[in-house]
């Protein structure tokens, strides 16, 4: 008698195949054999990586491989770039007309050297960290899709960080807007997901070739829905 | 030392300047916990370790910065 009640037991491997515009470049990778590629490497600035290498996160299962890496455009980076670069250079400039600034307000020509010393080094060290925060929010800003679920972490005011997360087979509809000038310009836009869990959307804010992303999910829950 | 003493201009000013870095010197450790936090939810190898090693840094400097003003002024 034939047994009808076993499933089945091949595994079946992910294959993230992209064959959208951009030259018509496909890649197409064996999930289970990845080799770091230039196309898969996460550099420190990615913000798009398909069967990326070198990534992985706390809750990933054994055979659970991350088809998509998501992070907002560098772009979006600029403004604190902006700052920084300008506070940055204020104590140069203020240095510049020094004599001009003691001749205005003559109380900064009876501080001590030393004090001067201490609060540029000050100074300097707040702008550091503003510079390192703004990096890090960016940087720790991740959407994740596996071949299993979607995971969205993110990390904002240094001390908020949320992680959250759905399957693949609970995702109901994707799409994505670009709007705007320089959205257009720099192909980056907002992707969102619609899910039937607890979180009903997940929203991957600001991030390059929006549509190559919202084909790779459709694909993916494309897939998930025919097996 | 007597009242006149904590009256002076100078101490005050190094007074709060002592308040303010070690305020801060506590705030590079909160964010460095922070990145030792997110580090552990993703890993983005090697990355990461530059990352937590630069925030390292920004403790080692801040606290550095408060025994300077301590010892300089």
């Amino acid at each position: 008698m034939p047994d009808i009640f076993l499933g089945n037991t091949t595994t079946v491997s992910q294959n993230v195949t992209d064959t959208s515009s951009t030259g018509g470049d496909s890649s197409t990778r064996n999930s289970t054999t990845k080799a770091r590629t230039p196309e898969n490497h996460i550099h420190t600035l990615a913000s798009f990586c398909l069967n990326p290498v070198g990534v992985h996160f706390e809750t990933q299962d054994a055979d659970e491989e991350i088809l998509l890496f998501l992070r907002p455009h560098f772009i979006t980076n600029l403004p604190w770039i902006a700052a920084g670069t300008f506070f940055i250079l204020v104590p140069l400039v203020i240095a510049m007309y020094a004599q001009l600034f003691t001749q205005a307000a003559p109380i900064f020509s009876f501080i001590p050297s030393s004090y001067i010393t201490i609060f540029i080094a000050f100074y300097y060290l707040v702008v550091l960290s503003y510079i390192f925060v703004s990096f890090i929010t960016w940087f720790y800003n991740i959407s994740l899709v596996t071949n299993k679920r979607i995971v969205d972490i993110d990390y904002s005011d240094v001390i908020y960080h949320n992680v959250a997360e759905t399957k693949l087979n609970l995702v109901e509809d994707t799409d994505y807007t670009q709007t705007g000038f320089i959205r257009s310009l720099f192909n980056y836009g907002d992707v969102f997901v619609q899910t039937a869990g607890e979180k009903m959307h997940f929203d991957f804010l600001a991030v390059p070739q929006p549509a190559r992303a919202v084909k790779i999910v459709g694909d993916l829950i494309g897939k998930r829905k025919t097996e | 030392m007597n009242a006149q003493f904590f009256l002076n201009p100078l101490i005050l000013i190094k007074g709060g300047l002592l308040i303010l870095i070690f305020l801060f010197a506590i705030f590079t450790l909160v964010i460095l916990n922070q990145v030792l936090v997110m580090n552990r939810i993703i890993s983005q190898q090697p990355v990461a370790t530059v990352v937590a090693w630069f925030a390292v840094l920004l403790v080692l400097l801040s606290f550095s910065l408060f025994v300077a003003t301590l010892v300089i002024l």
